[in-house]
């Protein structure tokens, strides 16, 4: 059975660690793996944490909005954000896996690794960003699209 | 997060419990930088407790490496759980820290003969 749960925040900064908390009790309640349910926390906690590091959250009045929906065989994730255009795909190192240590864009490498498919899309005034995790695999491959 | 550290003449051992993240990385990163003051060689990690970590610790791991490296020095991770593992790979952090079953081994690591054999 599909389940959703979604979240908006108008404070990123201060509302983090309580967005993470609220995933978590989401992942939990559903059931997830150890593996997708870490997946899911790390996925939205670099997001977020760009978001706020790139000042792309501060001080918008719509903040960031995040909606996550638990189905059969994947988890999806749709972050939306009114912040200046930000393709995370386009950023991700696809090839962190060559050794190269660089500690600027682990996050979004992580996320991109970590996720069956990112898609990013600018509508109007707002970043779309939708990821899925596949519950199925443990695969670490990364297949971005824009 | 819980932070232990236990004493031992050639490293400095932290024990982990629970989540390393951007609110709890600050206590982990100060108490590691006492440690490289201190001239320490070696830090080890015990993460066999350790729930959560994300790109905010991972840097300080790889600080710890930058300062650590130069002076012949190391820093063993030991018990990291596997779905942790997998960030350690997709990195390639694995490959410039060394990651060790749990602190016995670690320990070994830097002193393979510990009664002097």
């Amino acid at each position: 059975m599909t389940a959703s749960v979604d979240f908006t925040l108008t404070r990123p900064a201060e509302e983090q660690a309580e967005l993470l908390a609220a995933v978590d009790d989401f992942a939990v309640r559903r059931g997830l793996t150890n593996v997708v349910r870490f997946r899911l926390g790390l996925v939205i906690d670099e997001m977020v944490a760009n978001c706020i590091a790139h000042g792309a959250c501060a001080g918008r009045d719509q903040g960031i909005r995040i909606d996550v929906t638990d189905r059969e065989n994947e988890v999806e994730i749709k972050i939306v954000d009114s912040g200046p255009r930000f393709d995370p795909t386009a950023q991700a190192a696809a090839s962190c896996r060559n050794g190269d240590v660089k500690v600027g864009g682990i996050g979004l490498c992580l996320v991109c690794n970590l996720s069956a498919e990112v898609t990013y899309d600018r509508r109007g005034e707002a970043n779309h960003t939708r990821i899925t995790l596949d519950k199925s695999t443990q695969e670490q491959t990364c297949n971005s699209t824009k | 997060m819980q932070l232990h550290e236990i004493e031992h003449p050639k490293a400095a051992i932290f024990q982990i419990k629970g989540r390393l993240d951007a609110g709890s990385t600050p206590e982990l990163e100060k108490k590691v930088l006492l440690s490289l003051d201190r001239g320490v060689r070696y830090l080890v990690l015990d993460f066999s407790e350790l729930e959560y970590i994300n790109s905010a610790g991972l840097r300080v791991l790889v600080m710890g490496y930058q300062r650590l490296n130069p002076r012949g020095g190391r820093i063993i991770i030991c018990g990291v759980r596997d779905y942790i593992a997998e960030i350690f790979d997709i990195s390639g952090y694995n490959r410039i820290f060394s990651m060790q079953s749990d602190i016995r081994e670690a320990l070994l690591e830097i002193d393979p003969t510990p009664n002097g054999q």
